[in-house]
Protein backbone atom coordinates (compact mmCIF):
# COMPACT_ATOMS: atom_id res chain seq x y z
CA UNK A 1 0.00 0.00 0.00
CA UNK A 2 1.49 3.28 -1.04
CA UNK A 3 0.58 6.76 0.23
CA UNK A 4 0.93 9.72 -2.00
CA UNK A 5 2.34 12.74 -0.28
CA UNK A 6 0.74 15.80 -1.69
CA UNK A 7 3.08 18.70 -2.24
CA UNK A 8 1.46 21.88 -0.83
CA UNK A 9 4.26 24.21 -1.81
CA UNK A 10 3.44 26.63 -4.60
CA UNK A 11 5.34 26.37 -7.78
CA UNK A 12 7.16 29.70 -7.29
CA UNK A 13 8.23 29.09 -3.69
CA UNK A 14 11.85 29.67 -4.40
CA UNK A 15 11.19 33.28 -5.39
CA UNK A 16 12.37 35.95 -2.94
CA UNK A 17 9.72 37.43 -0.62
CA UNK A 18 10.92 40.98 -1.30
CA UNK A 19 13.03 42.33 -4.05
CA UNK A 20 16.15 44.41 -3.58
CA UNK A 21 14.22 47.52 -4.57
CA UNK A 22 11.49 46.79 -2.01
CA UNK A 23 14.05 46.24 0.73
CA UNK A 24 15.70 49.52 -0.19
CA UNK A 25 12.36 51.30 0.14
CA UNK A 26 11.70 49.59 3.47
CA UNK A 27 15.10 50.58 4.85
CA UNK A 28 14.65 54.17 3.65
CA UNK A 29 11.17 54.39 5.20
CA UNK A 30 12.40 52.92 8.47
CA UNK A 31 15.36 55.33 8.59
CA UNK A 32 13.05 58.29 7.89
CA UNK A 33 10.66 57.23 10.65
CA UNK A 34 13.47 56.79 13.19
CA UNK A 35 15.00 60.14 12.25
CA UNK A 36 11.64 61.86 12.63
CA UNK A 37 11.00 60.32 16.06
CA UNK A 38 14.49 61.18 17.30
CA UNK A 39 14.26 64.76 16.00
CA UNK A 40 10.86 65.28 17.59
CA UNK A 41 12.02 63.87 20.90
CA UNK A 42 15.15 66.01 20.88
CA UNK A 43 13.14 69.09 20.00
CA UNK A 44 10.57 68.43 22.74
CA UNK A 45 13.38 67.81 25.21
CA UNK A 46 15.00 71.09 24.25
CA UNK A 47 11.75 73.02 24.70
CA UNK A 48 10.76 71.39 27.96
CA UNK A 49 14.03 71.05 29.74
CA UNK A 50 15.55 74.20 28.33
CA UNK A 51 18.92 73.05 29.49
CA UNK A 52 21.22 75.25 27.54
CA UNK A 53 23.91 73.24 25.80
CA UNK A 54 26.45 76.06 25.92
CA UNK A 55 27.76 78.21 28.71
CA UNK A 56 26.36 81.66 27.98
CA UNK A 57 28.70 83.54 30.34
CA UNK A 58 26.51 86.61 30.63
CA UNK A 59 27.99 88.86 33.33
CA UNK A 60 27.99 92.31 34.86
CA UNK A 61 31.01 94.43 33.88
CA UNK A 62 33.53 94.84 36.67
CA UNK A 63 34.56 98.39 35.93
CA UNK A 64 31.40 100.44 36.48
CA UNK A 65 28.30 100.28 38.67
CA UNK A 66 26.38 97.68 36.64
CA UNK A 67 22.88 98.33 38.00
CA UNK A 68 21.29 101.39 39.56
CA UNK A 69 17.84 102.91 40.03
CA UNK A 70 17.07 106.17 38.28
CA UNK A 71 14.55 107.90 40.55
CA UNK A 72 13.84 110.59 37.95
CA UNK A 73 12.74 108.26 35.16
CA UNK A 74 11.65 105.47 37.57
CA UNK A 75 13.76 102.95 35.74
CA UNK A 76 16.33 100.36 36.62
CA UNK A 77 19.40 101.07 34.48
CA UNK A 78 21.77 98.21 33.84
CA UNK A 79 24.80 97.18 31.83
CA UNK A 80 25.69 93.59 31.03
CA UNK A 81 28.24 91.87 28.85
CA UNK A 82 27.89 88.72 26.84
CA UNK A 83 30.56 86.02 26.79
CA UNK A 84 32.38 84.61 23.78
CA UNK A 85 30.33 81.47 23.22
CA UNK A 86 26.94 82.35 21.73
CA UNK A 87 24.68 85.27 20.84
CA UNK A 88 22.00 85.94 23.45
CA UNK A 89 18.60 86.27 21.76
CA UNK A 90 16.99 88.13 24.66
CA UNK A 91 16.59 88.36 28.39
CA UNK A 92 13.90 87.56 30.93
CA UNK A 93 14.22 90.40 33.43
CA UNK A 94 12.78 90.11 36.93
CA UNK A 95 12.88 92.99 39.38
CA UNK A 96 11.63 91.72 42.73
CA UNK A 97 10.40 94.41 45.07
CA UNK A 98 8.93 94.15 48.53
CA UNK A 99 5.35 94.54 47.28
CA UNK A 100 5.49 93.53 43.63
CA UNK A 101 7.72 91.92 41.05
CA UNK A 102 8.14 93.31 37.56
CA UNK A 103 8.88 90.68 34.91
CA UNK A 104 9.52 91.55 31.30
CA UNK A 105 11.03 89.89 28.26
CA UNK A 106 13.58 91.99 26.41
CA UNK A 107 14.16 90.53 22.96
CA UNK A 108 17.22 92.58 22.11
CA UNK A 109 19.92 90.38 20.63
CA UNK A 110 23.26 90.66 22.42
CA UNK A 111 26.08 89.50 20.18
CA UNK A 112 29.14 87.66 21.44
CA UNK A 113 31.40 89.86 23.62
CA UNK A 114 28.94 92.74 23.21
CA UNK A 115 27.84 95.11 25.98
CA UNK A 116 24.17 95.92 26.44
CA UNK A 117 22.74 98.91 28.26
CA UNK A 118 19.12 98.35 29.21
CA UNK A 119 16.35 99.97 31.23
CA UNK A 120 13.37 98.49 33.05
CA UNK A 121 10.39 100.56 34.13
CA UNK A 122 9.99 100.11 37.87
CA UNK A 123 8.13 102.33 40.31
CA UNK A 124 9.56 101.79 43.75
CA UNK A 125 6.67 103.72 45.30
CA UNK A 126 4.18 101.04 44.32
CA UNK A 127 6.44 97.99 44.03
CA UNK A 128 8.56 98.76 47.08
CA UNK A 129 12.32 98.71 47.57
CA UNK A 130 14.19 96.41 45.19
CA UNK A 131 15.25 93.16 46.81
CA UNK A 132 16.64 91.30 43.81
CA UNK A 133 17.19 91.68 40.09
CA UNK A 134 17.48 88.50 38.08
CA UNK A 135 18.43 88.44 34.41
CA UNK A 136 17.98 85.17 32.57
CA UNK A 137 19.48 84.81 29.08
CA UNK A 138 17.62 83.30 26.15
CA UNK A 139 19.39 81.63 23.26
CA UNK A 140 18.30 80.06 19.99
CA UNK A 141 19.29 76.44 19.42
CA UNK A 142 17.98 74.56 16.36
CA UNK A 143 15.33 77.26 15.86
CA UNK A 144 14.08 76.71 19.43
CA UNK A 145 14.28 79.48 21.96
CA UNK A 146 15.71 78.24 25.25
CA UNK A 147 15.57 80.11 28.53
CA UNK A 148 18.82 79.38 30.33
CA UNK A 149 17.54 79.58 33.89
CA UNK A 150 20.63 77.95 35.35
CA UNK A 151 22.76 80.70 33.83
CA UNK A 152 20.81 83.63 35.18
CA UNK A 153 22.71 86.43 36.87
CA UNK A 154 21.41 88.22 39.93
CA UNK A 155 22.16 91.32 41.90
CA UNK A 156 20.82 92.21 45.34
CA UNK A 157 21.13 95.75 46.62
CA UNK A 158 20.50 98.36 43.96
CA UNK A 159 21.65 101.90 44.69
CA UNK A 160 20.21 105.08 43.21
CA UNK A 161 21.97 106.27 40.05
CA UNK A 162 24.32 109.20 40.61
CA UNK B 1 -47.89 73.54 38.11
CA UNK B 2 -47.19 76.27 40.66
CA UNK B 3 -45.41 73.77 42.87
CA UNK B 4 -43.08 72.69 40.09
CA UNK B 5 -42.34 76.33 39.26
CA UNK B 6 -41.44 76.96 42.90
CA UNK B 7 -39.21 73.86 42.96
CA UNK B 8 -37.41 74.94 39.78
CA UNK B 9 -37.00 78.47 41.14
CA UNK B 10 -35.56 77.18 44.42
CA UNK B 11 -33.18 74.87 42.57
CA UNK B 12 -31.91 77.64 40.30
CA UNK B 13 -31.59 80.04 43.23
CA UNK B 14 -29.64 77.54 45.31
CA UNK B 15 -27.28 76.77 42.41
CA UNK B 16 -26.71 80.50 41.90
CA UNK B 17 -26.05 81.13 45.60
CA UNK B 18 -23.61 78.20 45.76
CA UNK B 19 -21.80 79.31 42.62
CA UNK B 20 -21.63 82.93 43.78
CA UNK B 21 -20.67 82.48 47.40
CA UNK B 22 -19.62 78.95 48.27
CA UNK B 23 -17.92 77.36 45.27
CA UNK B 24 -14.10 77.43 45.16
CA UNK B 25 -12.76 80.36 43.11
CA UNK B 26 -10.92 78.03 40.77
CA UNK B 27 -11.25 74.38 39.90
CA UNK B 28 -8.69 72.15 41.56
CA UNK B 29 -7.34 69.23 39.62
CA UNK B 30 -4.28 67.09 39.03
CA UNK B 31 -2.91 68.58 35.85
CA UNK B 32 -0.14 66.10 35.14
CA UNK B 33 1.75 68.90 33.42
CA UNK B 34 5.09 69.85 34.85
CA UNK B 35 4.96 73.55 35.69
CA UNK B 36 8.33 73.67 37.39
CA UNK B 37 7.60 76.70 39.55
CA UNK B 38 9.36 77.21 42.85
CA UNK B 39 9.83 79.59 45.72
CA UNK B 40 12.49 82.06 44.63
CA UNK B 41 15.81 82.01 46.42
CA UNK B 42 16.91 85.41 47.71
CA UNK B 43 20.01 85.79 49.86
CA UNK B 44 20.49 82.01 49.70
CA UNK B 45 17.11 81.35 51.33
CA UNK B 46 13.70 80.43 50.01
CA UNK B 47 11.80 83.70 50.01
CA UNK B 48 8.80 82.83 52.14
CA UNK B 49 8.37 84.21 55.62
CA UNK B 50 5.99 85.68 58.16
CA UNK B 51 6.03 89.45 58.54
CA UNK B 52 4.82 90.13 62.08
CA UNK B 53 4.93 93.89 61.43
CA UNK B 54 2.25 93.77 58.73
CA UNK B 55 0.76 90.42 59.86
CA UNK B 56 1.26 88.90 56.45
CA UNK B 57 2.74 85.76 54.99
CA UNK B 58 5.05 87.00 52.24
CA UNK B 59 6.53 84.95 49.42
CA UNK B 60 8.14 85.26 46.01
CA UNK B 61 7.51 82.69 43.34
CA UNK B 62 9.61 82.00 40.27
CA UNK B 63 7.63 80.48 37.44
CA UNK B 64 8.90 77.56 35.38
CA UNK B 65 9.79 77.54 31.72
CA UNK B 66 6.82 75.79 30.20
CA UNK B 67 3.74 77.94 30.66
CA UNK B 68 2.44 81.21 31.99
CA UNK B 69 1.16 81.45 35.54
CA UNK B 70 -2.37 82.88 35.64
CA UNK B 71 -2.69 83.28 39.41
CA UNK B 72 -1.79 81.62 42.69
CA UNK B 73 -4.33 79.83 44.83
CA UNK B 74 -3.34 79.85 48.49
CA UNK B 75 -4.79 77.64 51.20
CA UNK B 76 -4.01 78.35 54.82
CA UNK B 77 -4.81 75.90 57.56
CA UNK B 78 -4.32 77.13 61.11
CA UNK B 79 -5.36 75.82 64.51
CA UNK B 80 -8.51 77.94 64.70
CA UNK B 81 -9.27 78.80 61.08
CA UNK B 82 -8.96 77.76 57.48
CA UNK B 83 -9.04 79.97 54.43
CA UNK B 84 -8.44 79.88 50.70
CA UNK B 85 -7.46 82.96 48.72
CA UNK B 86 -6.99 83.39 44.99
CA UNK B 87 -4.24 85.90 44.21
CA UNK B 88 -5.55 86.97 40.83
CA UNK B 89 -2.78 89.55 40.33
CA UNK B 90 -0.06 86.93 40.73
CA UNK B 91 0.28 86.56 37.00
CA UNK B 92 3.52 86.15 35.11
CA UNK B 93 5.10 84.63 32.04
CA UNK B 94 7.69 81.91 31.63
CA UNK B 95 10.56 82.31 34.11
CA UNK B 96 8.86 85.39 35.53
CA UNK B 97 8.51 86.26 39.20
CA UNK B 98 5.55 87.21 41.38
CA UNK B 99 5.35 88.55 44.90
CA UNK B 100 2.43 87.45 47.02
CA UNK B 101 1.17 88.22 50.49
CA UNK B 102 -1.59 86.72 52.56
CA UNK B 103 -3.02 88.32 55.69
CA UNK B 104 -2.50 86.02 58.64
CA UNK B 105 -2.88 86.78 62.33
CA UNK B 106 -1.76 83.95 64.62
CA UNK B 107 -3.42 85.70 67.58
CA UNK B 108 -6.82 85.23 65.92
CA UNK B 109 -6.27 82.20 63.69
CA UNK B 110 -3.94 80.19 65.88
CA UNK B 111 -0.68 78.53 64.96
CA UNK B 112 -0.06 77.86 61.27
CA UNK B 113 -0.44 74.19 60.48
CA UNK B 114 -0.19 74.08 56.71
CA UNK B 115 0.30 76.58 53.91
CA UNK B 116 -0.32 75.43 50.37
CA UNK B 117 0.56 77.46 47.27
CA UNK B 118 -1.12 76.06 44.18
CA UNK B 119 -0.31 77.31 40.67
CA UNK B 120 -3.23 78.27 38.44
CA UNK B 121 -2.51 77.68 34.76
CA UNK B 122 -4.52 77.22 31.60
CA UNK B 123 -5.21 73.55 30.92
CA UNK B 124 -7.43 72.69 27.95
CA UNK B 125 -8.51 76.33 27.55
CA UNK B 126 -9.70 76.63 31.16
CA UNK B 127 -7.94 77.81 34.29
CA UNK B 128 -7.14 75.09 36.79
CA UNK B 129 -5.36 74.99 40.12
CA UNK B 130 -2.84 72.19 39.74
CA UNK B 131 -2.76 70.43 43.11
CA UNK B 132 -0.02 68.08 41.98
CA UNK B 133 2.34 71.06 41.71
CA UNK B 134 1.47 72.58 45.09
CA UNK B 135 4.27 73.97 47.26
CA UNK B 136 3.68 73.36 50.97
CA UNK B 137 5.11 74.81 54.16
CA UNK B 138 4.27 73.90 57.71
CA UNK B 139 6.32 76.58 59.44
CA UNK B 140 7.67 79.94 58.45
CA UNK B 141 10.64 81.98 59.55
CA UNK B 142 10.16 85.63 60.49
CA UNK B 143 10.87 88.03 57.62
CA UNK B 144 14.16 89.90 57.78
CA UNK B 145 14.48 92.58 55.11
CA UNK B 146 17.59 94.74 55.00
CA UNK B 147 15.55 97.93 54.71
CA UNK B 148 13.29 97.11 57.66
Amino acid sequence: MTTKVKNHLPKNWKKKAITALMSLFLVAAFAAAVTSVVTNLASAQAEEGSECPLSVELHFPKTAVPVCYDTTTKQVVFTIENGINIDVSGLVLNVVGLEQAVSIEDNTVIKKIATYNGRIDYDSKTAGPIRLIKMTPKIIVNENELICIAQAITIGKVLPCV
Amino acid sequence: MALSLVVVFLFVASVYVYAAYFSPPVEEQECGARIGWRIMTIDNKEDICYDSKTKQIRFTIENGLLQSLESVYVKVQAEKAEKAILLADAKTGRAGAVVGDIPFDPDLEGKLLDLELIPVVVIDEAEAACTDEALRKQQLEPCKFYFY
